[in-house]
């Protein structure tokens, strides 16, 4: 078993094999980022191969500033978002979290008559899961992304913030608002106690 | 505080991300506030849900996949610069010298190219087997003219050096002007010394023409096709104004006796025209880089015999021998495979 450090070094090299050990380090947690990011297992798969030949072509850039595995969880996030922001382009989508200016220059919650499955079947687990990974995809980028490094990747704030280039403020905010949006919707659906 | 002051800590408050004073305020608050309390319990369970959401299992070809991807990857960020640049001397040659043959076919028809043959053999080396390839070399030349940034690698390619040479020995032959010294270091004892002898190295060429839709994709195709057989391949640079705008050309090197097998293979692609056999002349080359080997060497016995010769000297000499004998095994190579150029021709949208 090499060390990280001796595997980063070869791949920049263009050692493949060095990099397939890295590869396997990470894959599955990978893999997982992406999956909450797209929502389904093909756009997850790709994109997750995306995110490795992304880190391989760029690993020069990477000074080593910070760890390996945050700049790859970087790398993964962007390669995410911006599939997503492409594809929001072709198809306007409403996001559940961006709050709809109304005439008087308030801001207020926008509406959705969601296609979440009633307070009778909620009691399945595989149901509820999928009713919060809709509303995670329903998301806007930037509460997506604090959400899902927090609460599905487990990274610590300063971790958040290195990932998404912004203060631990932000960071915080970030994460409150889209708890908040989260939590306010299940309750609002009885799928909370 | 109020409830709303306090909901808003909440969440870095189940993370642990609030300072003391702060935990002190909110646990005061939550003693007393049922709502908030289980605002607070709905964002502990929020969050565990979140954390066992469950992910599908990745499928098992994922890594195997990713590695081909990366060798090819790896293969394509590779091709310009290490695979066809070594190459640069020797193959650009033999790739541009299939057009020059075509273009000196169309020229010696044209031009009087009898009297600029006799006024380069005045002031060339004498090399009595070099006639059939001098339309070839002369166009190789100008071609090479072209392209200063391949004349700069001069230092390093000994062949260009030659290329250089003979440009220049070309054009002042043109105007009438006396050669002047060639402007290699040990080009100029090459003019007391004659030349040794060489039987004539002749490199096998065979060119194909495919009429395509897309040309560089069909190449890409050929390229994966040359990778699968682990043939040598390079893409040949070929002058715009002669290519056309929706072509290119490929450069594979073979064994003479595959040469059919590797067509039949291309129909992939699209039909190959007949292979034209040309051939490459190289005596000249490959006489100079021995004749340079040969001047070099006596030089070093030379300086050896001298009692003063500082070792720096010998090692210099000694680099530049290693560097010519890189350029003769190059050559050699050359000789003994076959060269097949493939000019893919696409379709041009008016």
């Amino acid at each position: 078993m090499h060390s990280e450090e001796y595997l980063v070094k070869q791949s920049i090299q263009g050692d493949t094999r060095a990099f397939d050990e890295l590869v396997s380090q990470y894959h599955n947690k990978i893999y997982a980022l992406a999956f909450r990011y797209m929502g389904n297992e093909e756009d997850a798969y790709d994109m997750a191969q995306e995110a490795f030949i992304k880190a391989f072509r760029s690993l020069r850039s990477f000074k080593g500033n910070s760890s390996f595995s945050t700049w790859l969880y970087r790398v993964t996030t962007n390669v995410c978002l911006d599939e997503l922001r492409r594809r929001k382009r072709r198809i306007v989508a409403l996001s559940l979290d961006e709050p709809l200016a109304t005439q008087e220059g308030d801001e207020v919650e926008k509406e959705i008559a969601d296609s979440s499955p009633g307070a009778d079947i909620i009691y399945e687990q595989k149901e509820f899961s999928q009713y919060i990974q809709e509303l995670l995809n329903e998301m806007k980028p930037e509460h997506k992304t604090a959400i899902v490094l927090r609460d599905v990747m487990e990274f610590s704030y300063e971790e958040i913030a290195e990932v998404m280039n912004c203060s631990m403020g932000t960071v915080k905010s970030r994460i409150s608002r889209a708890r908040e949006v989260l939590r306010k919707k299940i309750t609002d659906r009885e799928l909370l106690p | 505080m109020k409830c709303e002051q306090i909901r808003e800590m909440l969440s870095p408050y189940i993370d642990g991300m609030t300072s003391e004073k702060e935990n002190k305020i909110i646990s005061a608050h939550l003693e007393n506030c049922s709502q908030c309390q289980s605002e607070l319990e709905h964002l502990r369970l929020l969050c565990v849900a979140l954390k066992n959401l469950p992910v599908p299992k990745l499928p098992e070809r994922f890594s195997e996949e990713l590695h081909k991807r990366l060798v090819e990857e790896q293969n394509f960020v590779l091709r310009p610069k290490e695979i066809k640049t070594p190459k640069k001397s020797g193959w650009i040659a033999a790739g541009v010298a299939g057009i020059a043959l075509a273009a000196g076919i169309y020229a010696s028809s044209v031009l009087p190219i009898t009297p600029m043959i006799a006024s380069w053999q005045e002031k060339h080396i004498e090399d009595t087997n070099n006639k059939p390839s001098l339309a070839i070399n002369e166009i190789i030349n100008r071609i090479y003219s072209g392209d200063k940034e391949k004349v700069e690698e001069q230092n390093n390619a000994p062949s260009q050096n030659l290329q250089k040479g003979t440009q220049v020995a070309t054009s002042n032959s043109q105007k009438g002007v006396p050669e002047n010294k060639p402007d290699t270091e040990i080009e100029s004892n090459a003019e007391t010394t004659p030349l040794k002898e060489v039987s004539p190295k002749l490199a096998d060429v065979f060119s194909t023409r495919i009429m395509v839709k897309n040309a560089a994709e069909s190449a890409d195709k050929v390229v994966q096709l040359a990778r699968n057989n682990e043939w040598e391949y390079a893409y040949t640079d070929v002058p715009r104004e002669m290519a056309g705008p929706n072509s290119c050309v490929l450069t594979i090197k073979v064994n003479e006796e595959d040469i059919d097998k590797v067509i039949s293979q291309l129909d992939e692609v699209g039909k190959a025209s007949a292979p034209l056999h040309n051939r490459l002349e190289l005596t000249q080359q490959y006489s100079e880089v021995e004749n340079q080997i040969s001047l070099l060497q006596k030089e070093k016995e030379t300086l050896q015999q001298a009692e003063c010769t500082e070792q720096c000297k010998l090692d210099e000499i000694e680099q530049k021998v290693q560097v010519y004998l890189k350029q003769k095994a190059a050559l050699d190579k050359e000789l003994e495979m076959t060269t097949l150029e493939i000019y893919f021709v696409g379709e041009v949208n008016p």
